[in-house]
């Protein structure tokens, strides 16, 4: 088998059934100048991966606002209230996630056009804090163990991120949002969001399944182990200092 | 891929339907459209405008897409048809000769700076920008969005034989061209 660029770059690829990489195996071993052209290959691919990152971005605010509403306009005054979320989910420390900005990005934006209303429920402000009085409240008193409050937000997990800020996840069922929060600047910065639908008809609880994207946040900034009760408790009375 | 969560989500609404599979589909696949069309626009303007247009023309052919089937290569064929016909209309009005023919590289539009980039990234989104049009549709296909060669090929039109060609000559300059400038891996 001749083994040309093309045979090195399919190679490369993934694209060579097993006799054929077998083969380029051999003559590899037998010829060092064609590993380094294989080598080189494979770096091009690697470097035009890496030029061109996922990252989310404002713009596909608004497209989301027409796919999902088939051609409907946003109302007035999402539009702006999308911008601002997409702006904060889209800080450079999210966009380095990759593929959870883009389930980020996503829930968060259909739950924006889709929520309620402008003046209630789940908000974030500009810099991706949670403006949602009853929310914060939940995060700063509420314990995994008391379960969900009358409007269906309860608190699930609680930890420590790599960088020292408290964490804690959250589902809201009335705003249908679950996502997890990190403490910074005595408020709550939202990390991830997700969507979320408690069970219809059941008694809200907070043991409802946590959306994958919100785990996948978890794991990306815990530094050690959730906290227990007691632990949990101890955080709550000191403020979360 | 590694973008995707999941077979089905429910997003929750309090008035009407949920968004189906076709609207979540194509939401999630955003990010991946916006990054084709900027591997093959040759800038963010552009991009932008590929992006909207794609997606316009995705919900108005809806009927197109069989549920079940890849939505990726339907959506990614779009954009391309998009792009080949808006790149005909410039070549009219432009006298450019042909999108074919090598562009001189142009420079890294202002966007691309605010992305936080290394040096090397930015020569290696010049060097792609650079190539002619089928190349760098192939090089953006298979080495950005991860496609497999037979799943290019589809969304290229084209038989396998030629998307490869493609490749290996797109990938050819890359590597002559980020060695020149002294970019390693």
């Amino acid at each position: 088998m001749t083994i040309d660029d093309l045979t090195l770059m399919a190679f490369v690829d993934g694209e060579l059934s097993a006799a054929e990489r077998a083969a380029v195996e051999a003559a590899m071993a037998a010829d060092p100048s064609l590993r380094a052209r294989a080598d080189a290959f494979r770096m091009a691919r690697s470097a035009a991966r890496d030029a061109f990152p996922i990252a989310s971005d404002p713009r596909d605010a608004a497209l989301t606002a027409l796919i999902a509403g088939s051609g409907k306009a946003a109302a007035p005054g999402m539009a702006e209230r999308l911008r601002g979320w997409f702006g904060a989910l889209s800080a450079p420390r999210v966009a380095a996630w990759g593929a959870l900005a883009t389930a980020c990005f996503a829930a968060g934006i259909a739950v924006g056009v889709l929520g309620p209303s402008d003046d209630t429920g789940f908000a974030l402000d500009r810099q991706g804090a949670i403006a949602d009085a009853g929310l914060v409240k939940v995060l700063n008193q509420r314990a995994a163990a008391d379960g969900a409050d009358a409007q269906g937000r309860a608190v699930g997990l609680t930890f420590r991120a790599s960088d020292g800020r408290w964490c804690r996840s959250f589902q809201s069922a009335d705003d249908g949002v679950a996502g997890l929060a990190c403490r910074q600047d005595k408020g709550w910065r939202a990390e991830a969001v997700a969507p979320f639908a408690a069970p219809a008809g059941e008694i809200r609880t907070a043991s409802s399944e946590t959306p994958p994207a919100v785990l996948a946040a978890v794991d990306a900034l815990i530094d050690g182990d959730t906290l227990d009760a007691a632990a949990e408790q101890d955080a709550i009375r000191n403020r979360w200092r | 891929m590694d973008e995707t969560f999941g077979a089905r989500r429910f997003i929750p609404h309090d008035r009407g339907s949920p968004l189906d599979e076709f609207q979540t589909g194509l939401v999630e696949l955003l990010p991946r459209l916006r990054r084709l069309a900027r591997a093959i626009t040759r800038s963010d303007a552009d991009a932008q405008d590929l992006v909207q247009e794609t997606v316009e023309r995705c919900l108005a052919k809806r009927g197109g897409w069989q549920a079940g089937t890849r939505l990726d290569s339907w959506a990614f064929t779009i954009m391309k048809r998009i792009h080949i016909d808006q790149g005909r209309a410039r070549a009219r009005w432009s006298k450019v000769v042909s999108p074919e023919d090598e562009r001189t590289p142009q420079q890294a539009d202002a966007a691309m700076a605010d992305e936080d980039l290394r040096a090397d990234a930015l020569a290696v989104r010049g060097a792609i920008q650079a190539l002619p049009e089928d190349q760098r549709m192939a090089v953006a296909l298979v080495l950005i969005d991860g496609l497999s060669y037979a799943e290019a090929a589809v969304v290229m039109g084209v038989p396998a034989g030629t998307l490869t060609s493609r490749l290996v000559r797109g990938r050819q300059t890359l590597i002559q061209t980020l060695a020149d400038a002294g970019v390693t891996a």
